[in-house]
């Protein structure tokens, strides 16, 4: 097993010297090197993540004097199961994809680093291994963004993408000091066994050690995922190849979340900085959704529902619910890595359908339309509202009945019945003769999904966090006390209930509102446009430093 | 050699070879003037053992407040390095910066030739760095951001090499100056946290200052047709020089107990 | 002065008149191949590569290594590039010891670098004295006022003034300012593709904007008003006007003015100057936006950037650049060289500290040194480069004998030559196309027949076609013919369940007639997939619920993503069953007659009232009775007073009710001018039966087939499918407009069947026997398969020959794509037809393949004749071939016809790929790696770029060399030499373009078996000698 831990980093660094050795002779032969190399690692992560499965224990495997440990335990596994699955894919897809591409073998060499480096990162037993895997990642990712050698902008943006991440290394550092400092260790089970026996630890200034370090660990978090303010890079990484936008997704842009997890223990001992990660997440979730709305080329507004995305597992790791964000992580990676891969298709899909609305005379020459009988409002209004709180309870309460008590998963249930009624509202909404039978079909499958999304995040609670005692402290620790928590949940659900009404209502009569709404929206519009001006603002700070260091040189004469 | 007297005039000795601000001016200053490529390596090598060298005679502690004026030097620098066009000027500052962060190595860590490892591991870098402007200078006329650029395209070997040497002055891993300045922090966070987290903006201003000087030299579309591109053999060379630097590195991290 | 009429119709004109130059782009999802230089094919074909290249800032030929590999690949005429430079020399009346044709000839074959350079400082004289070793000779100092002139001349001739400020102070705000109006037109010509698009963009691209455009935008037009002391400006024109007046820009310079700035974004520029004058197109008169609204908003936003980023420092007016250069032309020449890009790199620190300092002295100081370094390294480079060419050619010692007279003409010579040589080399190249091609041809007659043959096929003239065509007819007794994608039958079509027309015709004609598809089944009800997808698609648009959306059906995606990449055929396949297959379809070819057009228009109207009824009062649908509908209907149109039922039931009085029967007429239109005009577009649809008889006997006679019809005669159009492509609907038929030729097939088809028109036709002449019967069929390119269509509707005893006649199809479609796959992919096991087939349809599925097919790629030669002229020649895909027999064509209108259209079109697709492998960069779209698809119509690379139009390096590039060799369109008519010319002579386009050179004309005269080249203006006449060997057509080709 040891040596399955050790071969699952050697295969992509030894895949990535072969395919750079023989690069110049032969440039086909030597990219099938790195698909071999890529193939192989899955194949040791699914060996690896079965052991997991079968319940191997958690076992550490040294090798440095006091650093450089591998970590064998099922979120290593599992993370290193779906970062070499998309990164395999990604292979295939650039075999063909990036053929004409110069540096074609150079692109391959550096997928395979970051592979390497992704690997490292997810299997670190100790925090300097962990952060020169960090900091490892975000060179090579600088390089992949600038595949183009010869496009000024695709380097501007990268660097934008660099700077951000070593923006997000800094915090990372202290916190791996700080522990250091009062451990003595740089092991994360020492640190994490010490830590469980003495919680309230002082550290610098008298603060106390679990808060400050989770605080700088969330921060290091926060940049790595493009949460609000530390954005900007996310969006504008389109300038590299479409393989690379799709790989960011296995394991890169949310590393935040894994980071969490990998915390986990560091997270229980504190109170009050799961609720900041809950607040950051849920502005960065609204903000990036809103921003997606907006944009009008389909890789940023993919970028962009990324960014939404991310907010929203950072979100649930301020919650409490570490394994939903795991299980969030995986699914929109595979969503997200699909849109990319086939980002090119919209023209496709425009020219079946380019949103031309139908010609009534010619239409009513060709079709007999149907009369559309709408459905009185009220009552499928409040359709929309009960059927799928009754759904979502249900399965929930199926599947883990224990499951109201952890106020984390009540909140994600607003989540959830907020999109079961836009399913509904949106099936209302569509032109068909028999709407019971589509509404029945949507239901049925409505119903499906929850369920097997229930069953799917409750086995993911059971596989990564397998004590039931620790699974209670994570939610007592993003708890907050119960009569602000069930004054939360009132004004939430009347904010739903009215909302729904709204709607229906606006649908009926739809001028009646248009006129009132327009100033407001037209000076929301000229904000969500200019993407909240945070890039300039970033423009205009890093155009300013670089005059302030020109003056200065001449001030000094150069010396 | 008998301790000082006169502790101040000593420092000021070594403000002149661990560069601090204003006495850092002469080493930038001399090192712009030379055109010897051996000179220039040499000169990078020995000025900072010098300083170390001056400091230990120095016997007692240095004052704090010449570390903090250490590390502002060294900001001071970085912050001037990114809005450098000239690869000359680029790697002296570059090299000021890193050195001026010796005075506070030299404070926290308990003495014995530890410190002379970690300036030869922050100097290493920026001797490939000398070669490789004289390499520049001699095809292309001068080592000048923006107006010799798009080397990838016109010698890809040698932008290859080059950008790892980059990357190795700017303490990224697995080459020494990321473990030392490691250690530096873990020894430095409770002593001085003031100083210590300023080494970590210094940090970022170089890795800023990193791309700028890539961006200008290596990437974007090609200034001039083809010139000569380093031979294999000069590429392998290069490389197992940067090998040996990472092997020297992950021994540093040995230290970090 | 500003806001009358009279100044806003002479901006406008300036505007129409600046644009010109910069060509229409069509939307992506209908890929219309055209000339990037269309708006010079007025000049000459060199003088308007020369002008594209300084407006478009691109290079119009290939580096001179490409032309080198094409000579040693044996494809460039090597007497003729001899005999071109020799005729360059005599051009130059140059009395020069050294033979200077010989020099050019080696400098041409062996050396790939350039033999001189453009010199700033130096001059010949220095060179020479260099060249001999001796000092320089001292200058005196250049005066201020020749350096200022220098200076205004090169950067004050038009250049847009933010232009000016970046090349002399360094700042950035030409890109900021591009990248402010694409994210502007973006946000206003999006078709869709954002969910919260700008609001109310019916006001037109400006005004909408200003609503929306940031405070500082609104700030500059405000003072900028208040300066002109007009009222309220927010028209376009009279914005234009106030801005180009602040910048000072001189009123003679505006239009040059502002041709630069459109020339810098020109994919966004074409598209808005075709979307302004596309009439039809929806989006267009639903958000109207020209290129006046297009300049006021890139010339206000201008402004802005202008005054913000300079902060009064910098001039940033024409005057205030005047005065700039006037009073210290040293630190503005200094500032030039150092942000300019092609600095002294010696001197490039002592430069940056000089300019950055600004002081007096030392600016003095450093452009003295500057000059004279900057003068001696030009001099001795320059020596040293020409001595290296002499070196090469063997006459170095002759060179250093020169005179400096002789010296600086030889230079003068050099640097002429250099802007020849392109020219030269596509010329060259040109004639050993030209003599390769004549070769294969053939004046032979077909023998005679004595059975008619088993299936005759029309092919569109697509060079795909001819590689199918030639394995057609080595398989069997099939005859083939070649006629424009459309088959002459220019069709606007609706399809089943769309709102917009499709014109299935080439760009240049507009089709007067609507064909509708229609089903026998009615609107069914979405399918079960169909309707999930809509819901998900929902919920994937609104704020909160993509995220518990994503984490409930994430996961299927896994099986998308890992199905697509490693077994894409397969799995395609079977995701293709799921989605509910299109329903049987029935095209409405004929005219709906007075009586149906008027139910039509009632049936509509009452539909409408109803909706009214139902809207204004909420009455229930089964209280609205049809007696009601009707009186209401009969007192909108006038012809009845009260409405008894309909105020009994609503209660209303009688101004009440006047008032509705007013709303109905103005507010739904229940009139009777908009009724005649509802009849009038129900008129449009469908065709009249002489027109059916027109449109048919003109593609038959076109392709000179006029007897000996055979059992089958297929009408093959073709189309390609491939998976994740932006540009698969450049695959498609150019004639069609680039959507795929089976509907023209049918339609065709469908007319060509009628007992009606054949009778007709019997009439003019045409006797078509009762049992030919006419069957559409799609070729599809990608996968090179041959599907038959509408059998339906075949007559039962043609059935027992359907599957032979399948066979024949299959097994040429295996043969094509086992000659087409190689070139694709370099494996060697592609021998088998059967794995070559199966390939070429793993290709077409397979999301990740960028280049399913080569598609038009290595067009060179247009032919215009009959199929046995070309019938034993292997073309290997590189000719669009075109019926025509010239003996069916005395007045030669069918050769007028050909010429207009098709020709037309293959010369516009010809030059789109020449320009899009000369320079990919410019006038192609780069690679389709960084692609990044916006506003559902157009791509742009990476985050933010101009819309990139042309190809991708995909297409035309193979690993970085031009896989398509870019040469002008050799076009060839077998016909008599005065019919041909004649019909060239009347149609003045394709006058214009052999005249200008932009397409290489021969004409092949049967009768007298004689070639006859059109080259520099006069006609070249030579035997034609069949089979000859490479030299014969040397006296024709290259005199």
């Amino acid at each position: 097993m040891k040596s399955l831990v050790l071969l699952i980093l050697l295969l992509p660094l030894a895949a990535a010297l072969l395919t750079q050795l023989i690069a110049p002779r032969f440039r086909q032969t030597s990219v099938r090197i790195s698909i071999v190399g890529s193939v192989a690692t899955f194949i040791v992560a699914a060996a690896l993540l079965t052991l997991a499965l079968r319940g191997e224990p958690t076992r550490v495997i040294q090798f440095g004097a006091n650093w450089g440990e591998l970590l064998f335990d099922p979120l290593g596994s599992l993370m290193a199961f779906v970062v070499s699955g998309i990164s395999l894919i990604v292979h295939v897809y650039s075999v063909r994809y990036m053929r004409d591409e110069p540096g074609y073998p150079r692109f391959f060499v550096l997928l395979d680093l970051m592979t390497a480096a992704l690997l490292l990162m997810v299997i670190a037993g100790d925090l300097i291994t962990l952060l020169i895997a960090w900091h490892l990642i975000g060179v090579l990712l600088y390089f992949l963004l600038g595949h183009d050698a010869s496009s000024h902008a695709a380097h501007r943006y990268a660097s934008w993408t660099l700077l951000t991440y070593r923006f997000g290394d800094l915090p990372l550092v202290i916190a791996a000091v700080l522990l250091y400092q009062a451990f003595d260790t740089w092991s994360l089970q020492a640190i994490f066994a010490q830590l469980t026996q003495a919680p309230d630890k002082l550290t610098l200034f008298e603060l106390p050690l679990a808060e400050t370090v989770a605080a700088l660990v969330a921060l290091s978090a926060f940049a790595r995922s493009a949460q609000f303010l530390l954005h900007t890079w996310l969006p504008y990484s389109m300038s590299g190849p479409t393989p690379v936008s799709a790989l960011m997704h296995a394991g890169i842009v949310n590393a935040g979340g894994f980071l969490i997890n990998r915390f986990a223990p560091l997270f229980v001992n504190t109170d009050g900085v799961l609720h900041w990660v809950f607040i950051v997440g849920l502005v960065t979730a609204v903000i990036g959704s809103v921003l997606m709305l907006a944009q009008n080329d389909i890789k940023k507004a993919l970028g962009y529902s990324t960014m939404g995305q991310m907010g929203f597992m950072i979100m649930e790791c301020g919650v409490g619910a570490f394994s939903l964000a795991i299980y969030h992580l995986i699914a929109h990676g595979l969503f997200k890595g699909t849109l990319f891969l086939g980002a090119g298709g919209v023209i496709g899909e425009a020219r079946q359908d380019d949103g031309v609305p139908k010609d009534d005379l010619y239409t009513f020459v060709v079709e007999r339309e149907p009369a559309k009988r709408r459905q009185p409002w009220l009552p499928m209004a409040i359709m929309t509202l009960v059927v799928p709180v009754t759904i979502l309870v249900l399965a929930h309460w199926l599947v883990a009945q224990d499951f109201f008590q952890k106020q984390g998963a009540i909140v994600l249930l607003f989540f959830g019945w907020v999109t079961g009624a836009q399913l509904i509202f949106s099936t209302y909404r569509m032109r068909t003769q028999n709407i019971w039978r589509l509404m029945g079909l949507i239901l049925f499958s409505f119903t499906i999904v929850v369920l097997g999304y229930a069953m799917i995040s409750h086995a993911f609670d059971l596989f990564l966090y397998p004590d039931p005692v620790f699974r209670t402290s994570i939610d007592a620790a993003a708890g907050i006390d119960i009569i602000w928590f069930d004054a939360l949940v009132i004004l939430m659900a009347l904010v739903v209930v009215l909302g729904w009404l709204i709607t229906y209502a606006a649908e009926q009569h739809r001028q009646y509102w248009g006129a009132k709404l327009g100033a407001i929206w037209r000076s929301f519009y000229t904000l969500v446009a200019r993407e909240f001006f945070v890039i300039d603002a970033y423009a205009r700070l890093s155009d300013g430093l670089l005059s302030i260091a020109r003056r200065l040189n001449v001030l000094l004469r150069w010396s | 050699m008998s301790s000082l007297d006169m502790s101040s005039f000593g420092y000021i000795l070594a403000a002149i070879f661990l560069p601090l601000f204003p006495a850092s001016m002469l080493f930038n200053w001399l090192f712009f003037r030379i055109g010897n490529v051996w000179l220039r390596s040499g000169l990078l090598l020995v000025w900072p053992q010098l300083g170390l060298w001056l400091l230990a005679a120095v016997t007692e502690e240095p004052p704090v407040g010449l570390i903090y004026w250490g590390v502002l030097t060294a900001g001071l620098y970085a912050f001037r390095a990114c809005a450098l066009r000239d690869f000359r000027l680029w790697t002296a500052h570059m090299a000021t910066s890193s050195w001026a962060l010796l005075w506070l190595a030299a404070a926290v860590n308990e003495g014995g030739y530890e410190v002379n490892l970690q300036a030869a591991a922050f100097s290493a870098p920026f001797v490939l760095l000398a070669w490789f402007i004289f390499r520049i200078e001699s095809s292309f006329g001068a080592a000048y951001a923006g107006a010799v650029g798009g080397l990838a395209l016109t010698v890809p070997r040698l932008a290859g090499v080059l950008v790892m040497t980059v990357l190795a002055a700017v303490a990224t891993p697995l080459f020494p100056g990321f473990f030392v300045l490691l250690q530096t922090i873990t020894q430095a966070l409770m002593v001085v946290p003031g100083a210590a987290v300023m080494v970590l903006g210094v940090w970022l201003l170089w890795a800023w200052a990193g791309t700028r000087i890539l961006q200008g030299l290596v990437f974007g579309p090609a200034s001039s047709e083809p010139g000569a591109d380093l031979a294999g053999v000069t590429t392998g060379l290069l490389g197992s020089v940067l090998l040996v630097l990472v092997i020297a590195g992950i021994a540093f991290a040995e230290g970090l107990a | 002065m500003t806001g009358s009429l009279g100044q806003k119709l002479r901006i406008r004109a300036m505007v129409y008149v600046a644009g010109k130059p910069v060509p229409f782009f069509w939307p992506m999802r209908a890929f219309i191949h055209h000339n990037p230089l269309h708006g010079f094919e007025h000049l000459a074909f060199d003088e308007a590569v020369a002008t594209g290249m300084r407006l478009f800032h691109a290079s119009g030929f290939l580096p001179r290594a490409t032309y080198q590999q094409y000579l040693a690949d044996g494809r460039v005429d090597r007497r003729a590039l001899e005999r071109d430079v020799q005729r360059f020399v005599d051009s130059q009346q140059l009395s020069l010891p050294t033979d200077l044709a010989s020099w050019l000839v080696t400098e041409l074959l062996e050396h790939d670098g350039q033999a001189v350079e453009r010199m700033t400082f130096a001059s010949p004289e220095d060179v020479h004295s260099a060249l001999s070793g001796s000092p320089l000779t001292e200058i005196a100092d250049a005066d201020p006022e020749a350096l200022g002139a220098g200076l205004r001349k090169e950067l004050l001739c038009g250049q847009p003034t933010y232009e000016v400020a970046d090349a002399l102070f360094g700042t950035t705000i030409g890109t900021e300012l591009d990248e402010r109006v694409i994210k502007a037109c973006l946000d206003f010509f999006d078709e869709g593709q954002s969910v919260w698009s700008m609001p109310n963009r019916e006001r037109g691209f400006f005004r909408a904007w200003l609503d929306v455009a940031g405070r500082d935008v609104r700030k500059t037009l405000r003072e900028l008003l208040r300066q002109e002391s007009t009222e309220s400006g927010d028209d376009p024109e009279t914005v234009i006007t106030l801005v180009l007046t602040a910048l000072q820009v001189p009123e003679e310079q505006w239009v040059a003015y502002l041709t630069r700035e459109l020339a810098r974004l020109h994919g966004w520029v074409g598209f808005i100057r075709w979307r302004s004058t596309a009439g039809h197109y929806y989006w267009q008169r639903l958000y109207p936006g020209d290129l006046v609204d297009y300049v006021a908003v890139r010339m206000l936003l201008a402004l802005t950037l202008l005054r913000k980023r300079t902060q009064s420092a910098i001039p940033y007016t024409v005057g205030g650049v005047m005065e700039a250069i006037r009073s210290n032309p040293r630190e503005m020449y200094l500032r030039r060289e150092f942000y300019g890009n092609d600095t002294f790199v010696q001197m490039a620190h002592d430069l940056e500290d000089a300019v950055l300092r600004r002081n007096g002295a030392r600016i003095d100081r450093v452009f003295v040194e500057y000059r004279d370094r900057k003068r001696k390294f030009e001099a001795e480079r320059q020596a040293e480069l020409l001595l290296e060419s002499a070196q090469r050619a063997g006459c170095a010692d002759a060179l250093r004998r020169l005179s400096p007279e002789e010296l600086s003409s030889l230079l003068a010579a050099l640097q002429a030559f250099q802007k020849q040589e392109g020219k030269i080399w596509l010329k060259a190249m040109e004639a050993r196309a030209m003599s390769s091609l004549l070769q294969g041809l053939s004046l032979q007659p077909e023998p005679p027949r004595e059975r008619r043959p088993f299936a005759k096929a029309l092919f569109c003239i697509d060079t795909r076609s001819e590689r199918i065509r030639r394995h057609l007819e080595s398989i069997g007794d099939y005859q083939t013919y070649g006629i424009a994608g459309f088959f002459g039958v220019p069709v606007s079509f609706m399809e089943l369940g769309k709102g917009s027309e499709n014109h299935l015709c080439p760009v240049i004609l507009t089709p007067k007639n609507l064909v509708m598809e229609m089903t026998y089944a009615g609107i069914q009800d979405a399918a079960a997939l169909t309707a999930l997808e809509k819901a998900l698609h929902e919920l994937k648009e609104s704020v909160l619920t993509p995220f518990v959306t994503v984490e409930a059906i994430g996961i299927l995606f896994g099986f998308d993503m890992v199905g697509k990449t490693l077994l894409p055929a397969t799995y395609n396949r079977w995701r293709k069953r799921l989605r509910e297959e299109r329903p049987a379809s029935h095209l409405m070819l004929d005219k709906l007659t007075r009586g149906q057009a008027d139910s039509v228009v009632r049936a509509v109207q009452r539909a409408v009232i109803v909706k009214a009824v139902e809207q204004e009062f909420r009455l229930e649908p089964e209280q609205i009775s049809d007696f009601m509908v009707r009186e209401l209907r009969e007192a909108a149109l006038a012809r009845q007073t009260g409405c008894p039922e309909f105020a009994a039931i609503t209660g209303l009085d009688e101004d009440g009710v006047n008032t509705f029967i007013h709303r109905l007429r103005d507010a739904y239109r229940i009139n009777q001018s908009f009724a005649q005009l509802q009849l009038e577009r129900l008129g449009r649809i469908g065709f009249t039966p002489d027109e059916q008889a027109r449109f048919v006997a003109q593609a038959l006679l076109s392709i000179g087939l006029t007897n000996e019809f055979s059992r089958f005669i297929l009408l093959v159009g073709h189309g390609s499918s491939s998976e994740n492509n932006p540009y698969e609907s450049a695959l498609d038929c150019g004639a069609c407009g680039g959507s795929h030729g089976l509907v023209s097939a049918r339609v065709l088809a469908q007319m060509a069947n009628k007992p009606e028109v054949r009778r007709r036709l019997r009439a003019q002449g045409i006797d078509i026997p009762d049992d030919a019967r006419f069957v559409p069929a799609l070729h599809n390119t990608t996968t090179d398969e041959l599907r038959l269509h509408d059998l339906a509707l075949l007559p039962p005893k043609h059935l027992i020959y359907l599957d032979r006649l399948r066979k024949g199809l299959t097994a040429a479609s295996r043969l094509c794509a086992q000659e087409r796959l190689p070139s694709l992919q370099e494996h060697a096991r592609m021998q088998d037809p059967a794995v070559a087939f199966r390939r070429a349809r793993r290709n077409a599925m397979d999301w990740s393949q960028v280049r399913p097919e080569w598609g038009l790629s290595g067009n060179a030669y247009f032919i215009i004749g009959r199929r046995s002229l070309t019938r034993s020649e292997t073309l290997d895909g590189r000719a669009f071939l075109h019926s025509y027999d010239y003996r069916l064509d005395p007045n030669r209108r069918l050769l007028e016809n050909i010429l207009t259209g098709p020709l037309v079109v293959g010369q516009w697709i010809n030059m789109e790929h020449y320009f899009s492998t000369v320079d990919n960069e410019r006038f192609g779209s780069g690679s389709k790696v960084y692609h990044n698809v916006a506003g559902r119509f157009g791509v742009m690379t990476g985050n933010l770029s101009d819309l990139r139009t042309g190809l991708p390096s995909q297409t035309v590039l193979d690993r970085g060399q031009p896989y398509h060799q870019p040469m002008r369109l050799i076009t060839v008519i077998e016909a008599p030499f005065a019919q041909a010319e004649n019909a060239v002579e009347d149609v003045v386009a394709v006058k214009q373009l052999v005249r200008n050179g932009w397409i290489r004309l021969l004409i092949i005269d049967p009768e007298t078996s004689t070639v006859c080249l059109y080259d520099k203006g006069e006609w070249r006449k030579q035997a034609f000698v069949e089979g000859a060997e490479e030299t014969v057509f040397q006296e024709l080709l290259s005199p």
